[in-house]
């Protein structure tokens, strides 16, 4: 049975950490846009 | 509160408008020696003692009233009615009566006004130079000069823009511009060395005569590339290993001083395992741009450009695609917003449609991992199938242009007309400039975007977890009754490598690889892969850092280091994660794939609705993996394990 180790506080440590980093990524990839009038993917970058 | 002065920069295409824009604000317009390369305007910031500039750099156009996308933009701001408003025309000695047409309407607008002539010492490689100060009298503005691209970050624009003045409207009336231009010409323009000159240009027309020549030309084009490639792979080796050496030191040293748990593995395997990933290839991303710059800078470039545009217009595509086209080498994105400076309709959608095809920039890191993978110290042929890569991409690019230009698009392109540059010696200085913004770009990337989805994807591989199976746990039975204590370990080992697996495959990134994996399997990848290509959708170079985040949580490999760690991992049947055939059909399937959200979302927005975007993301997924697998299946047949 799969479950979630949720007496282990690490557990949580890095489930929050996880969740912050989702929330900088669209965040991130949200204002890089607005941002950048000549565009490009964030990926790669215009030379 | 300060006042904000509005400053905007017009010129004729390819004059030094950009670079200009980048030295005025803190850099972020994009500057390539061939022209077109702003789309759009594109606006800056810079706080001075007493003011604030918004900096506007327009679109290069020869004159306002062209019926074509660049003019109708520069027309639709300059009737902008707007206080404080102060024009820079950034004019090229090379071609001086060219850019007099512009000037002249630009004086019209009766704005105060300022000069900047760039390319003054290409202008002395041609045999004259250009009288600033008699310039400056007879256009009745303040003029500075800037010898090469990269004296415009020394020039004193501050004093520039202060001394601006409206000109006289030029020509005056009862005299044509054309006269005027002459007479103008005639008065700054003064010979310079004409022997050297004459010299010099009978050299250039007989190294044109070599460059461009249709067959030889192309032929010198390869050459120069598969040269080019192997360098990267042979000068970028050693500095990988360096940098590889030393993150699988520092997770060494981490793990050696922490406790196992969830924050340790986050550390190890996520952090530093999912960076390391990426940054292992800063030396071959820097090495190259710096190559290519130097190759640029020495004219050519814009050869090359002529010899393509002859390949290019058989398949429908226009002249004019040939820039977005070579832009979409860095990224597909300003690629794409070029494509705006095709007047026809149709040949700016087809150029569009292909542009993703062009390999880009994040797709280097994964091309350097599968052909590290195929061909083990052996730089030379690494190089080749790099370059292979490259070349795939342009044939599957100008192959759907045809078919699409024959389809749904139908009807002829239009030729291109380009200036050829004097050919020069490259500036050092300017390439390494050039590599360090590239490697900065790349850097941040991997500081921020992909440390936050390898933060994201080792969570997604690590729950929910799940108790020990029962191999597992007889396993580790059997080692607690082992009296001889090299049996016992060894029986754990396995039984920690199979805890890991189970673990892995229980996790949501496991259960997601497993159910994309029948479709994925075929090209090549198992469900490891299968997660690593689907992360990627985000940035195509995390595929390597997820593929390393993924290998590094399912198995308990002994060589910290991250390529040798991609090469030494497992499938779950015990055979190579990565053997020849499944690396082979997995690079083709990445060199077409359109593996990348942000474009389609762009393709969306300059094609005005969903249909285009959806064809390309179709067509390219359908490209690639029929591709990717007929290479997977050749090279089994071919006695390859897959």
């Amino acid at each position: 049975m799969s479950d979630f180790p949720i007496e282990d506080p690490q557990f949580w440590i890095v489930t929050l950490l996880s969740i912050s980093a989702v929330i900088l990524l669209l965040w991130s990839r949200n204002s890089s846009k607005k941002r950048d009038q000549g565009g490009s993917c964030g990926g790669c970058k215009p030379k | 509160m300060a006042t904000t002065l509005h400053v905007t920069l017009a010129g004729n295409p390819n004059v030094g408008k950009s670079t200009l824009f980048n030295s005025m604000v803190s850099g972020k317009s994009r500057i390539s020696n061939h022209p077109g390369i702003t789309a759009e305007s594109v606006d800056g910031f810079r706080d001075r003692d007493k003011d604030r500039l918004l900096v506007t750099d327009l679109p290069g156009t020869y004159s306002l009233h062209l019926d074509l996308p660049e003019a109708k933009l520069c027309r639709q701001h300059l009737d902008q009615d707007v206080e404080f408003a102060m024009l820079i025309i950034v004019i090229d000695a090379m071609g001086l009566r060219r850019n007099f047409q512009l000037f002249s309407e630009l004086t019209q607008l009766e704005i105060p006004m300022a000069a900047v002539v760039t390319k003054s010492h290409e202008a002395q490689l041609r045999g004259y130079q250009i009288d600033l100060e008699l310039l400056e009298e007879q256009l009745g503005i303040p003029v500075i000069g800037a010898a090469e691209r990269s004296d415009v970050r020394s020039l004193e624009i501050d004093d520039l823009i202060d001394g601006a003045r409206i000109p006289a409207q030029i020509p005056a009336q009862g005299q044509s511009i054309e006269q005027w231009g002459t007479d103008l010409l005639a008065k700054v323009s003064k010979p310079v060395h004409p022997e050297q000159a004459r010299r010099r240009r009978l050299r250039d027309d007989r190294l044109d005569r070599l460059l461009i020549h249709p067959i030889l030309g192309l032929t010198l084009f390869l050459v120069a590339m598969t040269l080019l490639f192997g360098s990267v792979f042979w000068i970028a080796q050693y500095p990988m290993e360096w940098i590889d050496a030393l993150f699988g030191k520092l997770g060494v040293w981490i793990s050696s001083r922490m406790d196992e748990g969830a924050l340790r593995g986050l550390l190890v395997d996520g952090v530093i395992g999912g960076v390391s990933g990426t940054l292992v290839f800063l030396p071959q991303i820097v090495t190259l741009f710096f190559l290519v710059s130097l190759l640029e800078e020495t004219g050519y470039m814009a050869r090359a450009a002529f010899v393509a545009d002859r390949w290019l217009r058989p398949f429908g595509l226009p002249g004019q695609a040939f820039v977005p086209l070579l832009s979409s080498h860095a990224c597909a994105i300003p690629g794409i917003l070029c494509s705006r400076l095709i007047p026809d309709r149709r040949d700016r959608l087809a150029t569009i449609l292909v542009a993703p095809f062009l390999s880009c920039s994040a797709r280097l890191p994964v091309y350097i991992l599968l052909v590290g993978i195929l061909f083990p110290d052996r730089p030379i042929a690494a190089g080749a199938a790099f370059i292979g890569c490259y070349l795939l991409g342009a044939v599957a690019a100008v192959g759907t242009a045809g078919l699409v230009r024959r389809t749904l698009l139908p009807g002829r392109s239009l030729p291109m007309v380009l200036e050829l540059p004097p050919y020069r010696i490259p500036s050092v200085k300017e390439a390494l400039r050039i590599a360090f913004d590239r490697g900065m770009s790349f850097l941040t990337n991997a500081g921020t975007v992909i440390l936050l989805i390898c933060i994201a994807l080792w969570w997604l591989s690590n729950y929910p977890s799940t108790p020990a199976g029962a191999e597992v746990t007889a396993l580790r039975e059997s080692a607690a009754m082992q009296s001889d204590p090299i049996e016992a370990n060894s029986l754990l080992e396995r039984a920690r490598s199979l805890e890991l697996r189970e673990s892995a495959q229980a996790s949501y990134a496991g259960r997601l690889g497993r159910w994309v994996e029948p479709v994925l399997a075929p090209v090549g990848a198992d469900w490891q892969l299968s997660v690593a290509v689907l992360a990627s959708f985000a940035a195509r170079e995390v595929f390597v850092s997820s593929l390393n985040v993924m290998v590094g949580v399912g198995q308990d490999l002994e060589d910290p280091t991250s390529m040798a760690r991609i090469r030494g991992s497992k499938r779950d049947d015990g055979s190579a994660l990565l053997p020849p055939a499944s690396a082979a059909g997995l690079l083709v399937f990445y060199v077409l794939a359109m593996q990348c959200l942000p474009t389609l979302a762009v393709t969306r927005k300059e094609t005005g609705g969903l249909r285009w975007a959806l064809l390309q993301l179709t067509w390219m997924t359908a490209v690639a993996w029929i591709l990717g697998t007929a290479t997977r299946s050749v090279m089994m047949a071919m006695g390859f394990s897959g």
